[in-house]
């Protein structure tokens, strides 16, 4: 379909005419990592420097003689071979933004040890300390980048080594708040600037009907190495529309590997593993093939055992999980509130659809037609890259994403009252106003959670606050005004504002995870090309850069609206001091100035909005 | 909410206030200012403009979720016209003892198909009668039956 070409790590050819602006589209999966770009009017996917597309998602630190390491992809599972250890790190998806507790007995990369950090966060233990998840990702993005670096010099497109570069990197769907900040946060540490979390099926649905004309609506059933996700999503006239979306963000191809272990474990001393993780994968990867496989053990005894395992004996073993995810893209379908003849085709993404049961049950549970024109390992990556080249050029499509978990706060009694329904349109703002159930109480501690359950022990917390000092009155006639705000990328922002008195005391939270706003800061400043310049300018050019642009909007609407004589005259002379502030290179005066300018055009702008955009 | 001119839902897409609409026009409308107050279309201009777009992005969704749903449009209608259903005033009016009757005899059986479509045929023939005194502006008749149909639609969810 003249979508998708691979370049060679040796690409021959140039292109002068390339503008400079480069995006990257980026899958960080579980089991694999990939990398694109956009380049001559077709995806490209990256090839390493061994000549692979798929970067296998596995670090190893190594600790020789004080000098510090980090290998990833195949050179890490390579390296642990020939160390014959079991130290690198497989799967750190499945730890992103997820506390010990939730981690649960889901099984663990082999090898690694877990600890919490204060937050409670899973850390695991390395050759190099104990790292998060966050980290860990981090030191896989850099490597992509780096790939995609070295590729983008061969096509005579030069990017400094340690410049911010634009990304779009895909996220499960459900993938909730806490995850999608893990995955941003580790994106700002290996020095990208996200331009756009986006979600995994999505991707996939437009990578497949970039170059088709046809309206439809398509299921994309996503079955990863660690998460499990169902979209169902509507193309028409160059709006792509999610109609709703569900999943499970521990459910993948690991856990067949899992039952694999589990299956063998009767043949095996007791105690012993029987095999490692690696093989397991493999025996998974060898049955979509062959029908049948011997397995040997090594019992570090006199005789290896050898045990045969059939198809029809695998099939059985992951039956329990196949049904689940059958029983999820039913609910999803259910939510999306379209009959099963309105969807058109199942997209089969992720490399754990490769497993011939999964084509098989889907057939008998909804006799739909199923797609597999595109790699389901390398859909998700082309997605991203088209995206990612949308968002860098002029859109011609535009993208309606859907909340995936309710967001809500508790309430008294450990109540949760849901403030966003799961599968509201993004971006999406609600306010609510609640009330102090005690005379003179002046504090007010809330809790946000993120779940469909009813009670909160249920659900995940995102984040914990504290409303104090608020004006003492009777119980009841307090009123906070909690609003909610999911952005395009799917991020959380609560506000909450006490409107009864005009003191108006607000607060804006923004759950963060495993680091704080500083360290990632920090470490941007560090990384990145701010370091070249001091912070200081650095801030006066963008203060100016954004005062110049509402400095545009303001002039276009004095022109296209007639408003009163003294709104007119207070905002020229905001404009005017705002003029001055600019000239005298002042940042602080330029940001109070710009405030002022935007609160006064704040009444107006929504008309003049509406009258250019009015259809 | 607020019924200024701006951000009623009707006029928003343009669209006349009645009861009666084009779903495909309507869905039209919303694709194509959908498209138009992305966020994804401002990225050069100001975080301001940004943040209006979102708003009138928000805007659009909440109103094409209320247009497009009959009870949330005649809902939204009688708020058109001063009769806010959500106000204390009316959720303290009674409802009829037949209807509350009829409602504790559902809520005890268990719900099998059948009760479902009993339940939905209930809040069809409703709905025919509030679209009649819709379209003739008698709003105040209207009330009773949306105020119903909101409470079997209740039922159907609890099951």
């Amino acid at each position: 379909m003249g979508l998708l070409s691979i370049q060679e790590p040796d690409g021959k050819s140039s292109h002068p005419n390339q503008p400079p602006k480069i995006a990257l589209g980026i899958d960080l999966g579980t089991t694999h990592s990939l990398v694109g770009a956009y380049l001559d009017n077709e995806v490209v996917l990256f090839k390493n420097a061994v000549g692979q597309v798929l970067l296998p998602s596995v670090v190893l630190y190594l600790t020789d003689q004080n000098k510090e390491q980090i290998l990833v992809g195949q050179q890490a599972i390579d390296a642990e071979k020939k160390h014959n250890t079991q130290k690198a790190i497989y799967s750190v998806k499945r730890f992103m933004g997820k506390a010990i507790e939730e981690l649960g007995a889901k099984p663990l990369p082999s090898g690694t040890a877990l600890q919490a950090d204060e937050q409670n966060l899973a850390m695991l233990s390395t050759a190099q300390g104990m790292k998060s998840p966050i980290q860990i990702s981090a030191d896989i993005l850099k490597k992509l980048v780096e790939i995609a670096k070295l590729n983008l010099a061969k096509n005579h497109i030069n990017l400094e080594l340690n410049e911010l570069v634009d990304a779009v990197i895909t996220v499960p769907a459900y993938f909730d708040d806490g995850q999608r900040q893990a995955t941003k946060a580790a994106a700002e540490l290996a020095g990208i600037n996200v331009l756009r979390l986006l979600n995994e099926p999505t991707a996939a649905a437009l990578a497949y009907g970039y170059d088709k004309e046809e309206s439809g609506t398509y299921l994309v059933y996503d079955l990863g190495g660690g998460t499990f996700d169902v979209s169902i999503l509507r193309f028409q006239k160059g709006i792509f529309e999610v109609l709703a979306t569900s999943g499970d963000t521990a459910l993948g191809g690991d856990d067949m590997d899992a039952c694999i272990i589990d299956y063998l474990k009767q043949f095996s001393a007791v105690g012993e593993p029987p095999i490692c993780w690696r093989k397991a994968r493999e025996i998974k990867e060898a049955l979509t093939e062959r029908s049948k496989i011997e397995v040997v053990l090594d019992n570090n005894s006199a005789q290896d055992k050898k045990i045969s395992l059939s198809c029809y004996q695998f099939d059985k073993l992951i039956k329990h999980l196949i049904d689940k995810t059958i029983y999820i893209t039913q609910h999803c379908i259910q939510d999306a509130k379209i009959a099963l003849q309105d969807i058109h085709k199942i997209i089969l993404v992720g490399g754990a659809t490769r497993v011939p049961a999964i084509s098989k049950a889907l057939s008998i549970a909804f006799g739909l037609p199923i797609s597999q024109e595109l790699d389901p390992d390398k859909i998700v990556a082309m997605g991203a890259t088209l995206q990612a080249a949308k968002l860098m050029g002029q859109t011609d499509t535009v993208l309606l994403d859907v909340v995936p978990l309710s967001l809500g706060i508790e309430l008294m009694g450990g109540v949760t009252e849901k403030i966003i329904v799961r599968n509201s349109k993004l971006p999406i703002s609600v306010t609510q106003t609640y009330t102090t159930y005690q005379d003179n109480q002046t504090g007010f501690k809330i809790q946000v959670v993120q779940g469909e359950r009813e009670l909160v022990k249920d659900n995940r917390s995102l984040a914990s606050f504290e409303l104090t000092g608020l004006p003492a009155l009777p119980q009841g006639k307090l009123r906070i005004a909690m609003t909610f705000t999911v952005d395009v990328d799917g991020l959380l922002t609560v506000t909450a504002k006490e409107t009864t008195t005009n003191q108006f005391h607000q607060v804006e939270v923004k759950p963060t995870y495993g680091l704080t706003r500083v360290d990632i800061d920090a470490a941007i400043l560090k990384a990145a090309e701010y370091a070249k310049t001091d912070v200081a300018e650095r801030q006066l050019i963008e203060a100016k850069r954004e005062a110049t642009k509402l400095i545009t909007f303001a002039r276009s609407i004095l022109t296209a609206i007639n408003m009163q004589s003294e709104a007119l005259v207070n905002i020229e002379k905001s404009l005017a001091i705002l003029l001055q502030a600019m000239e005298q290179q002042d940042t602080k005066a330029i940001k109070s100035a710009t405030k002022q300018l935007e609160d006064l055009l704040a009444p107006v702008s929504l008309s003049y909005l509406s009258e250019v955009l009015s259809v | 909410m607020q019924a200024d001119n701006r951000s009623n839902y009707f006029k928003w897409f343009d669209l006349p206030i009645a009861f009666d609409l084009n779903l495909n026009d309507l869905q039209q409308k919303y694709y194509a200012l959908s498209k138009k107050m992305h966020p994804d279309n401002f990225k050069d201009k100001s975080k301001f403009e940004v943040q209006l777009a979102q708003q009138a992005l928000q805007h659009s969704h909440k109103a094409y979720e209320v247009l497009h749903c009959p009870i949330k449009r005649a809902n939204y209608i009688l708020f058109l016209n001063n009769i806010d259903i959500s106000s204390e005033a009316i959720q303290q009016q009674p409802l009829s003892p037949a209807f509350l009757e009829q409602i504790f005899d559902w809520q005890m059986q268990d719900m099998q198909p059948d009760l479902k479509l009993e339940l939905e045929q209930n809040c069809q023939t409703r709905m025919q009668k509030v679209i009649e005194f819709l379209n003739t502006n008698q709003f105040e008749l209207a009330l009773p039956l949306v105020r119903e149909i909101l409470f079997i639609q209740k039922v159907k969810e609890q099951s």
